[in-house]
């Protein structure tokens, strides 16, 4: 297979509104952050595609179109993927399929959010569930995750102190990333002490509403090789699909548990087979995982096998995953810093392609040369993952 | 990119204008099992899923979340694309061309008696200049093919000849919506519904779901199936505004036509291709698509008849069957049809290599070309 790099990566800065700019204009900003990050001009671009999720969050109907423009596509190849709170994951994934076919040397992966200005999302959130038995319920993105917790804390004793450590260690890092929206930082008291939104998951446990955009340039080795920037090279890719309904990862009958996350370690073992990891412990340097809720960066460090199944909230406890650390967790703050819901996963790539970079700034993971980065879409139900590795 | 791919399995569920026993998962889960079989895959063998799926033609938020499922996507390596159905099919191949897996399934639907079409349409002009026009894709589609008729003088017989065609073919195809021919006559003296276009010269909104399984190298040679080996893609989109001088010739439609071509070594494409499935959305885009694809020059489209040449549209097109968000996708399902000779009664003789082409957005905002190769 073509061996495939990310040579260019751009981020706004996440805020909770952006009133200054149109969505458009928001996805150019992130492209042109990219752009100039790898030393190219929009011209170089082959082809695109768009990370856009729910349609209803934006407003738009199919607003691929809108953005075609600002994106500099017009009379290119464009397409957009859809897989929810993954969308940025798989659409990174859809661009490396363009690079790696051998068609396209430069292709460009773009996407934008207005969270801030949708509203509730959680009410947008609530119709992605069937008509008839769970949208009355009513289920939205965080009761269906308070649902996990509360499975994962009765399986492995996990309590709401180990998930308040993950928030807590997560502002601490964000502190030190200018993109990240939430910057300030809160303690493990502040955290047990906020208001509960849907229990065990408590205001401070939870990500939230961002605006922003995020763009990566994937180029091909032959065409990176042009370029005298640091290079991520995209060393493996996997996805997952688990099931529509939860009842179905639940009781007797189940294939998989809700407390677990068995179709993100499916997503990620592809990868690390891809990757030819063995033993994700010692081989994967830093890692970015999707986690919108405390209890979540739980289960998807064990997913991602660099802790045994129930046991991260106590290594958190020991210090383990912090910034420092021997394999730290989110030092961009993660999901719980800055969630634009379309591009939040692409920023999980971002953010490991800048630490096998080594341009991650005030956040960087010393000596990183292997990240892994995942995604997590519908109901806990579209989980992606990719390894990155530097040439340091 | 050496070893090729190649479409071994197809399957289509409807098209009519509302099914009304099955739910879209099960059409959506009878088209997918099916393609499995005429591939005679085992779902364990299946690599990859790709969806194309809307979510306000859907009607619900992330829709692929209970579209996945149904199409074989429980566990598997699964992206979902929203931009167009054709799309899915364009990275399917890109995936199995990198080598990553060496089958995938595409599956594409819309049941669009369950969903308003036009304000869907409505809703994709951005909130601040358009919108407020009201302008949903007849409209738009009106708009384009008058600016066509009016640049090249097409008089009415000539888009009512389309009609006919397309309708007689129609009849031939068991999956169409519209299985009775219409006259000259009966498309002319239809109600004009936007001007200049008449009842007869707009699509139905149908319902149904299309699959297709891909395989790659080997993999589809141990198949022994019918194999459409993909020999040329292209896809390209289109300014967002589109500028009446430009509503005539599509830039997308031409970059796609030359990529594609390009891969597949076509120099001389109205002697090279046997069959074209185009998207017809009204007569008047039949037209232009003749001109887009090359089957002729820029104003050329009424006097091109394609006779011992081109047969176009075979199948009736989107004026016989228009399952929306898929339409683009069956176009493809169809030209694979007919370069392994099974398109039964519809079956143009000797067919060995076809071009199909899907569009989306209003007035066209996006254009797929796929070339496909008969393979015994």
């Amino acid at each position: 297979m073509r061996r495939v790099a990310i040579v260019g990566v751009g981020q706004t800065e996440h805020r909770f509104r952006r009133d200054d700019v149109t969505y458009p204009e928001l996805a150019r900003e992130a492209v042109a952050r990219a752009l100039a990050h790898a030393g190219l001009d929009v011209g170089d671009i082959e082809a695109a595609v768009l990370a856009l999720a729910p349609d209803a969050l934006m407003g738009v109907a199919h607003a691929e179109r809108w953005v075609a423009d600002a994106l500099g596509v017009a009379g290119k190849p464009f397409m957009r993927v859809n897989t929810g709170g993954s969308t940025g994951i798989t659409t990174t994934q859809a661009a490396f399929y363009h690079v790696a076919s051998g068609m396209f040397d430069c292709v460009l992966a773009a996407g934008a959010d207005r969270v801030g200005e949708s509203g509730d999302a959680q009410l947008v959130l609530n119709t992605m569930w069937d008509v008839l038995y769970e949208r009355p319920f009513p289920l939205n993105a965080i009761n269906m995750l308070a649902l996990q917790a509360v499975r994962y804390m009765a399986k492995y004793g996990t309590t709401e102190r180990h998930m308040a450590l993950a928030a807590v260690k997560n502002r601490r890092h964000a502190m030190r990333n200018p993109h990240a929206h939430l910057r300030t930082e809160v303690t493990v008291e502040e955290v047990l002490a906020s208001r509960v939104i849907c229990w065990p998951i408590k205001l401070f446990d939870a990500c939230p509403q961002s605006t922003g955009g995020c763009a990566l340039l994937l180029c091909s080795e032959e065409f990176a090789r042009r370029l005298p920037g640091p290079k991520a090279w995209i060393e493996g890719v996997g996805n997952c699909v688990e099931t529509y309904f939860m009842g179905d990862r639940m009781g007797p009958r189940a294939e998989h548990d809700h407390a677990d996350a068995d179709a993100l370690a499916e997503a990620i073992a592809r990868a690390y087979r891809q990757a030819g990891i063995g033993d994700p412990r010692r081989e994967i340097d830093v890692a970015e995982l999707y986690a919108p809720f405390s209890n979540i960066e739980l289960h998807a460090i064990e997913a991602a096998r660099l802790c045994d199944k129930g046991q991260a909230g106590r290594l958190l406890e020991k210090g383990e995953f912090h910034l420092g650390s021997r394999q730290p967790v989110n030092p961009s703050g993660g999901v719980l810093c800055a969630n634009p819901i379309a591009v939040t996963a692409m920023v999980r790539v971002a953010e490991a392609a800048l630490q096998v970079m080594g341009h991650a700034g005030e956040r960087q993971v010393a000596g990183a040369r292997t990240a892994l980065a995942t995604g997590i879409g519908g109901d806990h139900q579209f989980y992606g993952a990719m390894v990155l590795r530097g040439e340091r | 990119m050496s070893e090729r791919v190649a479409v071994v399995g197809i399957s289509q569920v409807g098209y009519a204008s509302a099914i009304t026993d099955r739910t879209l998962e099960e059409l959506i889960f009878e088209a997918a099992t099916g393609a499995l079989a005429d591939a005679r895959l085992a779902w364990g063998e299946l690599d990859a899923v790709v969806i194309g799926a809307s979510d306000l033609v859907d009607g619900r938020v992330i829709s692929s979340m209970v579209t996945a499922p149904p199409a074989g996507g429980y566990m598997k390596d699964l992206l979902a694309v929203a931009s167009s159905a054709e799309h899915a099919f364009v990275l399917a191949y890109l995936r199995l061309a990198a080598g990553l897996g060496d089958t995938a399934l595409v599956a594409g639907w819309s049941k669009c008696s369950e969903a308003p079409i036009p304000q869907v349409e409505r809703l994709s002009l951005d909130p601040f200049y358009r919108r407020h026009v009201g302008m949903d894709g007849l409209v738009a589609a009106a708009l384009q093919a008058g600016a066509y008729r009016d640049r090249y003088r097409v008089p009415d017989e000539a888009a009512a000849r389309v009609v006919v065609k397309n309708r007689a073919s129609g009849a031939r195809n068991p999956h169409a919506e519209r299985r009775q021919p219409v006259t000259a006559n009966d498309v002319l003296a239809s109600p004009v519904v936007a001007w200049p276009l008449k009842a007869l010269e707009t699509p139905p909104l149908s319902d149904g779901a299309c699959a297709l399984v891909l395989a790659r190298g080997a993999r589809a040679a141990a198949l022994r199936r019918p194999a459409a080996r993909v020999s040329g893609l292209g896809w390209a989109s289109e300014t967002y505004w589109r500028e009446p001088e430009d509503l005539v010739n599509s830039r997308a439609l031409a970059a796609a036509t030359e990529r594609a071509y390009r891969m597949a070594g076509i120099t001389a494409p109205r002697r090279e291709i046997d069959v074209a499935e185009v998207y017809d959305v009204t007569p008047y885009h039949e037209l232009m698509a003749y001109e887009g694809l090359d089957f002729c020059d820029a104003g050329e489209g009424a006097r091109f008849t394609g006779d011992g040449e081109v047969a176009v549209n075979p199948s009736g097109g989107l004026l016989c069957a228009n399952p929306f968000f898929a339409s683009g996708l069956v176009r493809i399902a169809e030209a694979a049809l007919q370069v392994t000779g099974r398109a039964d009664g519809r079956q143009v003789p000797g067919a060995r290599r076809a071009v199909a082409h899907g569009a989306s957005g209003l007035a066209g905002q996006a254009h797929t070309v796929v070339v496909l190769e008969g393979e015994t």
